[in-house]
């Protein structure tokens, strides 16, 4: 057992403790993980991307290009950005979210970007998870309805171990929120 | 029976750093916050057994933590590459006293200048001062190495470096827990030969530091932090750091030494690993000390010519490095992307100051923190950021070489009390005519938010005396100092255009908290009012992420608003005003 994934998005979504949480699921399965990823100035704003391998024996904390499995992108634009990460035919992860950099004009937004990825090859779920999570009440839970649609196609884990690895990230009222927007990502 | 293994979690890089600290029985560890070194003693704060602080810059942290060593108690002191050149005076003395008990120094260095003013190699420092350097790949051995490097430096009496990354630090990765060491604090003895480093006594421990020396070169041979791993002998690699986790993915098949001691190099094993393999090859980051020091003796080696001596070598780098003709089959649809830098964040109290410079054509001299991203468009602020603290001292010099400009030093709160109260005395003293802007935002924001002396709390969460800005200011003897909310542009305006006319230095306070530590949930909502907006985007001009153009007109984007209500204050139409809520 050998996999890994790219996630991205802007600053400030919750792609870090999305990350955490899938480091918990494998490291509990009996693998060895390692991810890396942004802190610092690249934060404010800017574009965020975390990479996580796992499998029996696991080095490098970086991606190669064309390795990973799978994608969760928190925003359209960012997943398009990472792309070559990706291995040719692996599966994105795609939150309905489209962010205009600031300063940039609105019209040089890539269009329909849910298809191009399908044209170019990759398995696509795609789903407003930021909605879905302003439905729930708190825009912070979006991660946690993009691991819910990860689960369904993520090979490690049961759902009793993702529940017990976001019991490990989240505690007390935050944690009821996000285990609810986990079940309304997996459906 | 099943062996029962030790407790494990998955940690990041600094956080394994904290914990190996503190299982190795640290009572004092001092620091300043600096990418990517900051969380290491953040975690730290959290076991209370351990007194942590931040220190007002490195130099005082790295000394504070050298007196808690010589009095008894094992000190760490933690800083990123850049606060080692501050903290630099002290190093290069301590090697000549040694401790008493342990002290360590944790440095961070930034391949690939993610978060950045240089990119350079702390290991220079190791040879430069004549101290061991450990150099962990990994979360696991961040651990471990910390430990051990207390051991090592109450074995020698010296004080040791440990050599982080970025890729260390921000990476996570399995750690197995130990027990905290329990170590008594050591006797203090009065030892002026030891500790007064007058010439007389300093040229006895300049000796007693070469034999130190030589007593580590006989360690790092026996170390099993330095590992020859014999596989297939057509090329071997000497590495160490995150390099080697990369390499052994890239070529499982080469052998390798790795080099858990960047200093003293082990000069024996590097002969041996040598004689084992067809061709060598030295794979280090950022400088090429290593292979110098092989190239010295004598040994064929190949480095330079192999591998990039500029910015991050990445796994990708290796491969197009060792096996260029091998390609990875990706999917590049970059021609499609518009880019996303960072910026000041929406509501950020930076934002209004760099709008008035600009309008007023003022050379602004910047410093080390988020206002940097001011020097992008639309801003286009900032003409100078050299190292923290130089704001003021390079805009006095470019006052002296043009002294019809308006010259302008800016700087945030924690960078002024880091290293601008000594230039500021300057200004005083030399009577500059230059304005000192200190943008107080209440924190240190560019390494997420860290508690210094003008907050007026701890890293232990206490409360302490605030140190006051204004009034330290006016003591060193300023004739000019004053405090302006950083939302009122028309005011800061009015105040610059009066010092402007001063021959004499001015202080000037700008006050806004930082939206990243302002509390969640805002009270106040702004509009733009379509009738009265005239499409003229003087807004636009502050490159707000909140605002956006929607044909002939600005809107708000009601999510990324943190109702600052600069954008009212820079509307000459009045076409922004506050929603009643």
């Amino acid at each position: 057992m050998k996999g890994s994934m790219v996630l991205c998005g802007v600053g400030g979504m919750g792609i870090l403790k999305a990350s955490e949480v899938i480091a918990h699921l494998v490291v509990q399965e009996g693998l060895s993980v390692r991810q890396s990823e942004v802190h610092g100035m690249a934060q404010r704003g800017g574009s965020v991307v975390t990479h996580l391998r796992y499998g029996e024996e696991v080095f490098s904390p970086l991606l190669f290009r064309g390795e990973a499995d799978f994608m969760v992108a928190f925003e359209e634009l960012e997943a398009l950005r990472y792309l070559p990460y990706l291995r040719r035919g692996g599966t994105v992860i795609l939150n309905r979210l489209t962010m205009c950099p600031p300063g940039f004009d609105p019209s040089h937004y890539p269009k329909h970007i849910p298809e191009t990825l399908e044209n170019a090859g990759f398995t696509v779920l795609a789903v407003p998870a930021t909605d879905i999570a302003l439905e729930l009440g708190d825009i912070r839970v979006t991660n946690s309805v993009l691991l819910g649609v990860l689960s369904r196609v993520f090979p490690v884990g049961t759902e009793h171990s993702w529940e017990k690895a976001l019991q490990k990230a989240f505690r007390g009222k935050a944690l009821d929120l996000n285990l609810e927007a986990f079940w309304r990502g997996r459906g | 029976m099943e062996k029962q293994s030790p407790p494990w979690r998955v940690m990041l890089g600094n956080e394994a750093f904290a914990r190996g600290a503190y299982e190795g029985g640290v009572e004092v560890a001092a620091g300043y916050p600096g990418t990517p070194s900051t969380e290491i003693l953040e975690f730290l704060s959290h076991y209370r057994e351990v007194h942590s602080r931040w220190c007002p810059n490195e130099k005082v942290a790295f000394e504070v933590a050298a007196g808690a060593a010589i009095g008894g108690k094992r000190a760490l002191t933690t800083m990123k590459h850049v606060g080692l050149n501050v903290a630099s005076d002290a190093l290069m003395t301590l090697a000549y006293t040694g401790v008493n008990a342990g002290f360590v120094a944790i440095v961070a260095d930034d391949p690939g200048m993610h978060s950045s003013q240089n990119e350079q190699d702390t290991r220079n420092y190791a040879f430069f001062a004549k101290v061991p350097c450990l150099e962990p790949a990994n979360p696991a051995e961040a651990r471990e190495f910390v430990r051990l490097a207390f051991a090592i430096s109450e074995m020698f009496d010296t004080p040791v470096l440990v050599r982080s990354t970025t890729r260390v630090s921000h990476s996570r990765g399995v750690v197995e827990e130990g027990k905290r060491e329990s170590v008594p604090t050591r006797r203090y003895e009065k030892r002026a030969e030891k500790f007064v480093m007058i010439p007389a006594f300093a040229r006895e421990r300049r000796k007693v530091l070469e034999e130190r020396l030589k007593a580590l070169e006989q360690w790092v041979e026996e170390t099993p932090l330095n590992r020859i791993e014999l596989r297939d002998r057509k090329m071997g690699i000497i590495t160490g750091g995150v390099l080697y986790e990369y390499l052994r993915e890239v070529a499982p098949e080469i052998s390798v030494l790795k080099l858990g001691v960047s200093f003293p190099l082990p000069r024996r094993k590097i002969r041996a690993f040598a004689s084992e393999v067809a061709e060598l090859l030295v794979l280090e980051e950022l400088d090429p000390v290593w292979e110098r020091e092989i190239r010295a003796m004598g040994i064929p080696v190949k480095g330079r010519e192999v591998f990039p001596g500029i910015g991050e070598i990445t796994p990708d780098v290796l491969i197009e490095c060792l096996f260029p003709e091998k390609k990875r089959d990706s999917v590049d649809l970059s021609h499609l992307l518009i880019p996303r830098p960072p910026t000041l964040c929406a509501g950020c109290p930076h934002r209004g100051v760099f709008k008035v410079l600009r309008d007023m054509k003022a050379v602004v001299c910047g410093d080390i923190g988020c206002y940097t991203l001011s020097t992008l468009p639309p801003l286009s602020a900032m003409d100078t950021c050299l190292c923290m603290g130089a704001s003021i001292s390079i805009a006095e010099g470019i006052k002296l070489a043009h002294p019809e400009l308006f010259v302008v030093a800016a700087l945030g709160d924690s960078t002024f009390v880091h290293a601008g109260i000594p230039p500021l005395i300057d200004v005083v003293y030399n009577k500059t005519p230059i304005v000192v802007l200190v943008l107080d935002n209440g924190t240190t924001a560019m390494t997420g938010g860290q508690d210094h002396p003008a907050t007026g709390r701890t890293l232990m969460g206490e409360e302490t005396h605030r140190l006051d800005l204004a009034q330290l200011a006016r003591a060193v003897g300023v004739p000019f100092v004053e405090t302006i909310s950083a939302y009122e542009p028309k005011k800061i305006r009015g105040v610059l255009e009066k010092v402007r006319e001063l021959s004499e230095p001015a202080f000037v306070l700008i006050q806004g908290p930082c939206q990243l530590k302002k509390p969640r949930g805002t009270v106040r909502r702004f509009r733009v009012r379509e009738d009265r907006c005239r499409g003229c985007f003087v807004c636009l001009s502050a490159g707000c992420p909140a605002l956006a153009k929607n044909a002939k007109t600005v809107v708000i984007v009601p999510e990324r608003c943190n109702a600052c209500g600069l954008c009212r204050e820079l509307c000459p139409f009045a076409a922004i005003e506050e929603e009643k809520v």
